[in-house]
């Protein structure tokens, strides 16, 4: 935890309000992007950051520095996810494969291609429909760029069951993105006959 | 790209979803609304468990609680820690002293110093923190004693005259006060009050010594290692006798005295407490082929001992006790010998070595000579309880063991009767009478065969016909025939019969090989290095010649050996080298160096084979290290 977010916490545990608005403007957008993939509802995640920041502050007292702020704040929004799942039945959720459809669409970010963007939309939609615990593992480690022990320790699971989840995930991946590029390397060879050249 | 690094890549870049307008506002007003949990510590919440008044209730219940609870545990805490042994290393202490039985160094009763004398007899104090070191002063020896107060170190030195003189060195300053003049050679202890010393005199005796009067009573015969009580109304000292270690306590007046006689095994160096509740000795009992040594405690009221020896620490066999400060640290000393008998091959015809120096057997005792069949050596064992050992010349196994156990200690120097029936050796026996002995080789049977009062009889030496020994004393040469046992001086230096005398004179006496003559070092420089010259007197003493002269003043001869043709004389300098020469030309030349066994390696007494193919040397090489043990007596 480096020293700037350490002091805040200190002032924001002694009730300093400029400090938690502080911590507040650093974590919210991050936390709002890991629930809104997640949840799949812009309305949805709203409220989830909503609740989940309203639990960090009354809890602010218990947290010790053992681990970084940003760890404890991602195990309390995953906490806050899960008690959301559980109350939520499968059919009143989004889905969030049409917010990756939009988000992509609107912005293409670093696919130049169409075959990259449609390749990423499928790998997308493939991580949504992971196993829970596969799911997350992914949206840590990769989506919000925590560290394999930082995903271990929101996901209160040890650091080889994270590399576990992750080796299952990539197969499970690879299979699909096989069957994707086969498919649409065999759209691009059909007016070229076996043993002609360009 | 591999489709793993594909997939991880298009993972990473995942677009992010952008937090809608107003989230932030919305989540800042809940941070003004709502009241953030001000941080209260565990002790205020549990005082004031409503948040605002300290309840009066619950501090009595938490004084209840501490007194009632946390009281005894942290007493219990502590007696338990104190049963934990702590054993930590005086790292500071980079000096090796010489350890004699009366402690050659010792640690300071506040334990932040340590003191010794080196082995070119300075006086050195060690701040055991950091590690400097004071030299403050010279031509000491022996062992060094604090006084109570840690403010003065009492040291045997030698002023200008050669005497003797006892010294209180100041630690802050380096001053010295004459506390004696011809004090007890080794001081073993210092009174509390600082008017008394406990020492062993030269007859080899343990005293006590007034200070003021200067009067001097004698406890036991024998090194008895003597020590005081803490308080001073006591001393406790440990005499063999009938073969029996015997521990005795008694009043500093003489008007009160026990003993202790039931331990099954010797005992040695006891040491007091710091609090005089208990004496620490190194017990040592014969097991199956070997000794087994453990630290015992016994434990000491008033006038009485209490109850029977406990061991406290077993398998001490490495371990030299130094002293037990004031401040609970028992100081020893802990290390490998690694030296012992060597042996190099030579070509008899020119002295010159044919291959590298081995060693032949490892051995803390390098007293030792070869049979005259040049198949065997015998080699005195001081830590095997005074064996005699026979070794293979070639291979080094043992042959077997002969038990010297009538003596107290031997000299340097023994020596194999060309006949193979007796070897020759000085020491001390049981009976205290000090002289040259011979032993049977066939029996053991031991026989004095000139007893020399004072000094003794050093370098033993046989003539080729077996009927005469020539021997080291008291800065002399001296001869006898084993037949009448008269000894006769064949040298005319001015007698001296104690250290440090004997660093000068006519000293380390070798037969030559024609029988006629005996060679010996000629008178010694100020220090206890020879000056290079070996003169040889015939046994009658009328002529002198002399046999060769070292020129080079860098080096010096610090022992030698003839060789059986009588063309060479091998020497060592005192290091780690080991030098021949020619008796015709006098031209040196090195036929050995030990240098690569480590720093503080260093070889003496050669020892020519019979057949002149091989030479044989003992080797110090000792690695040591300075050592605190506390809490190690159980709590009371």
């Amino acid at each position: 935890m480096n020293t700037r977010i350490k002091t805040l916490c200190k002032r924001a545990k002694k009730a300093d309000k400029d400090a938690t608005c502080e911590l507040l403007k650093i974590y919210y957008a991050e936390v709002y992007a890991y629930l809104r993939r997640l949840c799949g509802s812009r309305h949805d995640a709203e409220d989830l950051t909503q609740q989940t920041f309203l639990k960090v502050w009354s809890s602010l007292d218990g947290f010790a520095g053992r681990s970084k702020f940003s760890t404890w704040l991602y195990r309390i929004a995953h906490n806050t996810y899960l008690d959301w799942l559980r109350k939520n039945t499968a059919g009143t959720q989004s889905r969030p494969d049409q917010w990756w459809q939009e988000c992509i669409d609107q912005n293409t970010g670093p696919f130049t291609n169409l075959a990259e963007r449609q390749l990423a939309q499928h790998l997308y939609e493939a991580v949504g429909r992971l196993d829970e615990d596969k799911k997350h593992v992914v949206h840590l480690h990769y989506y919000q760029g925590l560290s394999i022990r930082e995903t271990a320790k929101v996901l209160n699971i040890a650091t080889s069951t994270v590399k576990y989840r992750l080796r299952e995930v990539f197969k499970i991946l690879r299979a699909k993105i096989g069957v994707e590029e086969n498919g649409f390397n065999q759209r691009q060879t059909i007016p070229i006959a076996k043993g002609e050249s360009l | 790209m591999n489709t793993q690094k594909k997939i991880e890549q298009c993972l990473k870049a995942a677009p992010k979803p952008p937090a809608p307008d107003g989230l932030l506002d919305k989540l800042q007003a809940d941070v003004s609304a709502r009241d953030i949990k001000t941080h209260r510590s565990s002790l205020r919440r549990w005082f004031a468990p409503a948040g605002e008044r300290i309840s009066l209730w619950r501090v009595a219940a938490a004084a209840a609680i501490a007194i009632a609870v946390l009281l005894p545990l942290s007493y219990g805490a502590t007696k338990l820690i104190k049963r934990f042994i702590t054993i930590s290393q005086l790292t500071a202490i980079k000096e090796d002293f010489p350890y004699t039985p009366a402690g050659g160094a010792a640690l300071s009763p506040d334990g932040k110093h340590f003191a010794g004398i080196t082995s070119d007899s300075q006086l050195v104090v060690i701040d055991t923190s950091t590690g400097e070191q004071r030299n403050l002063a010279e031509n000491c020896y022996f062992s060094v004693v604090w006084s109570a107060d840690g403010s003065e170190i009492a040291v045997v030195g030698v002023e200008q005259e050669k005497k003797y003189i006892l010294l209180a060195v100041s630690l802050r300053t380096g001053e010295k006060r004459t506390l004696m003049e011809d004090p007890p050679l080794s001081v073993q202890d210092w009174s509390p009050d600082g008017k008394l010393i406990l020492g062993i005199n030269n007859k080899h005796s343990a005293v006590m010594v007034n200070l003021e009067s200067k009067e001097e009573t004698v406890l036991a015969k024998g090194w008895a290692s003597p020590r005081f009580s803490p308080n001073g109304d006591w001393v406790s000292y440990v005499p063999e006798e009938a073969g029996q270690s015997v521990l005795h306590l008694r009043k500093i007046d003489g008007t009160s005295h026990v003993k202790y006689t039931d331990f099954p095994g010797e005992i040695s160096q006891p040491i007091w407490s710091p609090n005089g509740t208990h004496l620490v000795f190194t017990g040592t009992q014969r097991g199956i082929d070997r000794l087994y040594k453990d630290l015992w405690a016994l434990r000491v009221e008033g006038n009485r001992f209490v109850g029977r020896p406990f061991p406290v620490v077993p398998d001490v066999e490495q371990m030299e006790f130094c002293n037990w400060s004031q401040n609970g640290q028992l100081a020893y000393r802990t290390g490998f010998r690694l030296g012992g008998i060597f042996i190099l091959p030579v070509d008899s015809r020119t002295g010159k070595a044919t291959g590298p120096p081995r060693q032949l057997v490892r051995a803390r005792g390098k007293n030792h000579c070869w049979s005259p069949d040049g198949k065997q050596i015998a080699l005195y064992r001081p830590e095997e309880r005074s064996e005699l050992a026979f070794i293979s010349a070639s291979t080094g196994e043992k042959i077997r063991t002969l038990s010297l156990a009538e003596f107290e200690f031997t000299l340097r120097g023994m020596s194999w009767s060309p006949d193979g029936r007796l070897i020759a050796t000085g020491g001390m026996d049981k009976e205290k009478r000090t002289g040259v002995f011979l032993i049977t080789v066939k029996t053991g049977e031991v026989k004095l065969l000139v007893p020399v009062e004072t000094g003794g009889a050093y370098d033993l030496t046989w003539s080729p016909d077996s009927k005469t020994i020539a021997y080291g004393s008291k800065s002399n040469v001296y001869v006898v025939n084993i037949e009448d046992g008269k000894p006769r001086r064949i040298t005319a230096a001015e007698e001296r019969e104690t250290s440090p005398a004997f660093f000068k004179g006519p000293w380390r006496p070798v037969f030559a090989p024609d029988g006629r003559s005996v060679a010996y070092i000629a008178d010694m420089a100020d220090d206890i290095r020879g000056d290079g010259r070996i003169l040889a007197t015939t046994i009658d003493g009328k002529e002198t010649r002399e046999i060769f002269h070292l020129k080079n003043k860098k080096q010096s001869i610090n022992i030698f050996d003839w060789s059986p043709d009588g063309r060479h004389i091998v020497f060592t300098p005192g290091d780690s080298e080991i030098w021949c020469v020619a008796t015709d030309s006098g031209k040196p030349f090195q036929i050995a160096d030990l240098s690569n066994l480590g720093e503080k390696a260093w070889a003496w007494m050669p020892k020519w084979s019979p057949k002149g193919d091989a030479i044989t040397f003992g080797v110090f090489n000792d690695k040591y290290q300075y050592w605190v043990m506390e809490n190690f007596l159980p709590a009371e």
